[in-house]
């Protein structure tokens, strides 16, 4: 086992239903990884506590709430390990020749009459990697400027050649990325990146 | 999970009406959090707690509510537990986030190449040796099985009582004293012989 423990691998071995090698590999894992340790021996003294079943809240408490909590979680992607894919934007390890799989995250965003297309790889424990395509009407926009500003320092800016650009070794954090297309600007797209994934800002 | 659960979460799930669960689970979600808290001894407030409520649900609802849709009976867990589960690692996550100083004690704040130019003064030096004898003893786990490192990890580094450590893991107390010896003797043998 390689990659740290999912939600439900964790929640069957705390549920005594894994076999024995699958458990066997999970105490493995959880000898080597603090962080999959931490949340295991927290959750198992969360879930022995025997305290009495809280009763349900009222809806009319909060209505304004679960529209902010839906809204929220529209906006949001999960970091999501895929098989490498053909066409459109290729995953780093693709272009490289290694066999890898990273864990990614795509979305698009309309800015202005442009199309935006956002590949977001974890490139290890601390590090990302941006691509970015651009197009319009379908087929990659010209004479464009990306500016990619991260909160708290750090600017890179370049000039779109063919339909895509990568940015490498970047560090998570809340990032802003700017258009500029024949020196009219086109907007931005704002998002947070961490461990757990992208929120969109 | 009981038929009046069952409709809740079925309601949420393929009907997309998630109010009712939402209700269900709002305090529950809220003392699994504070208690999420307690247990790794990190002070929080009201909006800290209120926060990550919110967040809780949203990682559930998130995705085309694809949490609430993983979890299944046969997990051997009931859905409250499954929901605690994701309330646990939602508070962890925040709290890695936010680095909170002293709470992890993971990553060192200067790399210890650094530490000798770092600590000059006679206060910091039992800080530095303490870290390298931690780091030795990382070494020397090394030299342990993964069940023994995990028993001795659990109590030593997580905090868990022997008798909660005998729990998570499913095993018998006299067990798990049993891995602690020899764990203890093995790390011994290795000391001797450095």
């Amino acid at each position: 086992m390689n990659s740290c423990l999912d939600t439900i691998t964790l929640a069957r071995y705390i549920g005594r239903t894994l076999s024995d090698k699958e458990k066997d590999e999970t105490e493995r894992h959880l000898s080597e990884c603090r962080s999959c340790r931490e949340e295991f021996a927290m959750a198992s003294v969360l879930l022995k506590d025997d305290a009495a079943e809280k009763s349900p809240a009222p809806m009319e408490q909060l209505q304004s709430v679960f529209q902010t909590i839906k809204k929220k979680a529209a906006q949001f992607y999960e970091w999501i390990t895929v098989l490498p894919y053909e066409s459109g934007l290729q995953p780093a390890f693709v272009r490289s020749g290694e066999k890898s799989v990273s864990p990614q995250i795509r979305f698009r965003k309309d800015v202005s009459d442009l199309r935006t297309e956002f590949l977001i790889e974890k490139t290890n424990e601390r590090a990302i990697s941006i691509e970015i395509g651009i197009f319009k009407n379908s087929i990659g926009a010209k004479n464009i400027r990306i500016t990619l500003l991260k909160e708290g320092g750090g600017v890179v800016s370049r000039l779109l050649k063919g339909d895509h650009e990568l940015f490498e070794n970047l560090p998570f954090g809340i990032y802003r990325v700017n258009l500029i297309q024949n020196s009219e600007e086109k907007g931005n797209v704002c998002f947070e990146i961490d461990e757990t994934g992208l929120t969109e800002r | 999970m009981n038929q009046e659960e069952k409709n809740i979460l079925d309601e949420c799930i393929h009907v997309n009406k998630c109010e009712r669960l939402l209700c269900q689970y709002w305090e529950n979600v809220r003392f699994t959090v504070i208690r999420a808290f307690q247990v790794r001894h990190v002070h929080f407030t009201q909006e800290d707690i209120e926060e990550l409520r919110n967040d809780v649900f949203v990682r559930l609802f998130e995705h085309d509510r694809k949490k609430l849709k993983q979890y299944d009976e046969s997990f051997g867990l009931s859905l409250t537990s499954w929901i605690k589960l994701i309330a646990n690692q939602t508070v962890g996550m925040y709290l890695r986030k936010k680095d909170r100083i002293g709470y992890l004690g993971v990553t060192p704040l200067i790399p210890m190449e650094d530490l000798d130019e770092a600590f000059t003064s006679v206060d910091e030096m039992p800080r530095y040796d303490a870290r390298q004898i931690l780091m030795l003893l990382q070494e020397m786990m090394k030299g342990l099985s993964h069940n023994e490192r995990l028993v001795l990890q659990l109590h030593f580094e997580q905090g868990l009582s022997w008798q909660d450590t005998a729990s998570a893991l499913n095993r018998n107390i006299n067990n798990i004293y049993q891995i602690k010896h020899r764990a203890l003797k093995i790390l011994k043998e290795i000391i001797k012989n450095l």
